[in-house]
């Protein structure tokens, strides 16, 4: 049986500081997995090398039972995406723009069908005051928010979402992931979230931590 | 390190430029396939008007007050020289081509789009770098050098081409008015333009074409190397601009004496 997401014996090093030894992980089809992190402990990292955007020392990346090395860019595009943690738009772009730019790249759809993709997810999440504004124009949660719609708006089989619950009032973070899960759960999407203490994880179905070099389960 | 071995290392390190500045050409070469997709090409093509305006049009303004007063220039000095000459249009138009069209013209549009665009376009890169959006092009799948190499590779030669021909137009338009106040003969624009025309052959011109194509193509290339090398510093980006004036102005002045002792010789 082959999963949406396979990580095999992955070791990452910085110099020559490990930051993961082959470290082991899977992710099935509509599950959401949680990953618990600390300050530099390599969450960031381990989304990056989810999304195939970071060169590891040794192991292997599957989706599908296909190894990311096999695939193309458009292909990848389509299976996986990840909201950056920090900055992730193009200054020179609007955050309309930045939605718009991956989609146009990448798919044979015109700019009418992608616009109204985006003004339609930009509605149902509440996203459409940023919609024209610059990055330099929002703050850190709004960045994130806005990386969040432009995955949206990408609709790729794997969301990897890193600590997009930080620097949130609890209302808007109650409020996000609910309709963030139930979207995830009608468009039939898989979830890998890192998360810090105060974070919720109660939609998780799998609860991991970084430890010692590896992923092990969260109590 | 000796004076010797210092030298060796800043002549490696242009040698080592020069080998990244032709895998940047080959790079830019493959990756131009990409413009057969609509959607690809619509992407570009935004970004290329983008950068043929700030890069051609507006530099139309420091070209005109350049070429202004280089046209008034070539045609005071020669009006020194020659005075009242019966042969004077003829000599005139020689020394024009000779000197302005032929060499000053490409030069010194070749300055202007170094002073204005390219150190532009390599702060622009460097602020990229600095804030990691090479990894957001990366993270998205999307090639930097489709997204940021491309539209400066096609722009700056075709705008150092637009530069090179405006400046000839201004600085025969300039020195026409000045030998109409200087000179008791009173000759039209049109038999004045027409007489520098015909000193211009069509090697000439193809030379000509070539350095506002190659040095565009090179200026182009190099902004973007040294924008692309900026590192996580401070005073990094302010280093790279100013490496890369040096390395731009060098090609820029290699690329068109050497077509210039090939050519003319």
């Amino acid at each position: 049986m082959s999963y949406l997401l396979e990580l095999k014996e992955v070791s990452l090093a910085y110099d020559d500081n490990f930051i993961f030894k082959n470290l082991d992980l899977t992710l099935n089809e509509n599950e959401i997995i949680t990953i618990k992190t600390g300050v530099l402990d390599g969450g960031s990292s381990l989304l990056q090398i989810c999304n195939s955007s970071l060169n590891v020392q040794s192991g292997n990346i599957f989706y599908k039972g296909v190894n990311t090395k096999k695939l193309s860019d458009s292909q990848l595009f389509k299976t996986v995406g990840m909201q950056l943690e920090s900055e992730g738009l193009l200054s020179m772009y609007t955050v309309l723009e930045n939605c718009k730019l991956p989609i146009s790249f990448h798919s044979k759809l015109n700019n009418t069908e992608i616009e109204k993709n985006i003004f339609y997810i930009s509605a149902k999440f509440e996203f459409d005051y940023l919609l024209n504004k610059y990055p330099y124009q929002l703050n850190d949660v709004q960045l994130r928010l806005a990386n969040l719609l432009r995955l949206l708006s990408s609709n790729p089989k794997i969301f990897l979402l890193d600590e997009i619950q930080s620097g949130m009032s609890d209302k808007l973070r109650a409020g996000l992931l609910d309709k963030l899960i139930k979207h995830l759960k009608e468009q039939e999407i898989s979830l890998i979230m890192t998360i810090t203490a105060g974070d919720m994880d109660y939609f998780a179905d799998q609860k991991l931590e970084i430890n010692n070099l590896q992923l092990n389960r969260h109590k | 390190m000796g004076l010797l071995g210092k030298i060796g290392h800043i002549f490696l390190s242009h040698v080592y430029m020069l080998l990244d500045l032709f895998g940047l050409l080959s790079k830019s070469i493959i990756t131009s396939i990409s413009l057969f997709s609509i959607n690809k090409f619509i992407i570009f093509w935004q970004l290329f008007i983008r950068q043929l305006y700030n890069t051609g049009l507006k530099a139309t303004y420091i070209n005109t007050i350049i070429a202004v007063l280089i046209g008034i220039l070539m045609m005071s000095l020669t009006f020194s020289i020659l005075g009242e000459n019966i042969r004077f249009i003829d000599y005139y138009a020689k020394l024009f081509v000779l000197v302005i069209i032929r060499e000053i013209g490409p030069l010194i549009s070749g300055v202007i789009l170094i002073a204005r665009s390219a150190n532009a376009v390599t702060a622009e890169m460097g602020y990229l770098k600095q804030h990691e959006q090479l990894q957001v092009l990366k993270a998205l799948r999307i090639s930097p050098v489709y997204l940021l190499l491309l539209p400066v590779f096609y722009a700056f030669p075709l705008s150092l081409l637009l530069m090179f021909f405006y400046f000839d137009l201004v600085c025969i338009f300039s020195s026409w008015v000045l030998m109409s106040l200087l000179h008791t003969e009173i000759i039209s624009l049109n038999n004045f333009l027409s007489i520098i025309m015909q000193q211009i052959s069509l090697n000439e011109v193809i030379i000509s074409a070539s350095k506002a194509l190659i040095g565009g193509l090179f200026i182009g290339l190099t902004c973007i190397y040294y924008g692309a090398s900026v590192e996580p510093k401070f005073a990094s980006i302010s280093k790279s601009i100013s490496s890369s004036t040096t390395s731009q102005l060098i090609l820029l002045f290699l690329i068109n004496i050497l077509l210039s002792v090939i050519a003319y010789r």
